[in-house]
């Protein structure tokens, strides 16, 4: 059985409850979404959508590539992200909460305001790691 | 030397680097196992011709050298030009507790034999070929088989993903990227075992995060 790579009825994806398939992963600890260029997939989301909040779940790492061009990435798939990393922030039971950090993020500069901004109202919190860059 | 105890050798052998293991095993009878065990642990297989030599040599004799192989990568092995060579390497790794394979031509047995390998741990499995996509078989995995520690799926493996998805293979670490077939499945079947999930979003160039400096990824995906 495969599951469809599109929403049904063009809804956002944030705004679908509950999930259709749901995955429920009871010992997942952390989450590691690596992006090279452009926005998260479909295909991407619609699978994040579907794994229902874990309470063990302390750390997701994304790993993107363009980082420069956060601007574009306020918007579009990355708010389904945002909208996806609130859901599972708001369910989290250990006490350290839940950590999104972002791999290849530009030395010396802060994360906007507007990025993961659900996320961090759901009481996520940001992290940057500049250690490893593309070039340079 | 004779008066030397075992333990005492297994320490040497231990601490000796891999360049002096071979020569080490040639010392003495009681020096033999331990420094083939420890330089045969891993092997890498680059060329059709050294993986007939390997398995001329020391595979055919699952009691010998062969059992005490724990990795084994193949690398860079597009077109074989007698594939049953790859899953008689294979079969004949009853220890195998890592298998690696790295844009290589694969067998339509494949997922039926890596089933068959009670210890394996680490299967790792990036942008590979297939004799025939359609003859890709499909096994339910053994009950008594547990989860593996890693199940990692990167670039085009075709139907490599549905098949193993069939077998109900579960794994602790998932390491996928999203486009495969059956990734649903995959992570379905781990849902009570992964611990960490990693997900490529997409897919450029038939492998993953290429970075300047590291024209095939390799370094990166095959560390140590």
């Amino acid at each position: 059985m495969g599951f469809p790579d599109t929403f049904l009825d063009n809804t956002p994806l944030g705004v679908i409850h509950p999930p259709v398939h749901p995955l429920s992963l009871t010992a997942l600890a952390t989450l590691n979404i690596e992006l090279f260029m452009g926005d998260p997939s479909p295909r991407l989301t619609n699978i994040l959508c579907r794994i229902l909040p874990t309470p063990t779940l302390t750390s997701t790492i994304i790993e993107y590539s363009v980082w420069s061009s956060v601007e574009y990435c306020l918007q579009g798939r990355w708010a389904d992200v945002d909208r996806w990393l609130a859901r599972m922030a708001g369910n989290i039971r250990v006490q350290e909460g839940l950590s999104a950090t972002l791999i290849r993020w530009p030395r010396g500069e802060s994360v906007p305001e507007g990025f993961l901004r659900e996320f961090r109202k759901a009481g996520g919190k940001i992290k940057t790691d500049s250690a490893r860059q593309w070039f340079g | 030397m004779d008066s030397l105890p075992q333990e005492l050798i297994d320490k040497i052998i231990g601490n000796l680097p891999r360049s002096s293991l071979l020569p080490c095993s040639l010392v003495a009878k009681r020096w033999r196992r331990g420094s083939q065990q420890r330089a045969f642990q891993r092997i890498e297989l680059f060329y059709e011709d050294q993986v007939n030599r390997w398995y001329r040599d020391t595979l055919q004799d699952p009691d010998g050298v062969a059992s005490y192989f724990r990795v084994v990568r193949f690398k860079d092995i597009p077109l074989w030009n007698d594939l049953t060579i790859f899953g008689r390497v294979l079969k004949s790794l009853g220890s195998l507790m890592e298998f690696w394979v790295y844009r290589t031509e694969i067998p339509g047995e494949l997922p039926g034999i890596i089933l068959s390998l009670p210890n394996l741990k680490v299967l790792s499995i990036t942008a590979v070929t297939f004799e025939s996509k359609e003859l890709l078989s499909t096994h339910p995995a053994p009950p008594q088989r547990g989860p593996l520690d890693l199940l990692e799926l990167r670039g085009d493996v075709g139907g490599l993903g549905m098949a193993l998805a069939r077998s109900q293979l579960t794994s602790r670490r998932l390491t996928l990227a999203v486009p495969i077939q059956g990734i649903e499945q995959l992570i379905m079947h781990s849902s009570e075992t992964v611990v960490e999930l990693k997900l490529y979003g997409m897919w450029l160039c038939g492998f993953p995060g290429a970075r300047s400096g590291d024209n095939d990824g390799f370094s990166r995906y095959f560390p140590g």
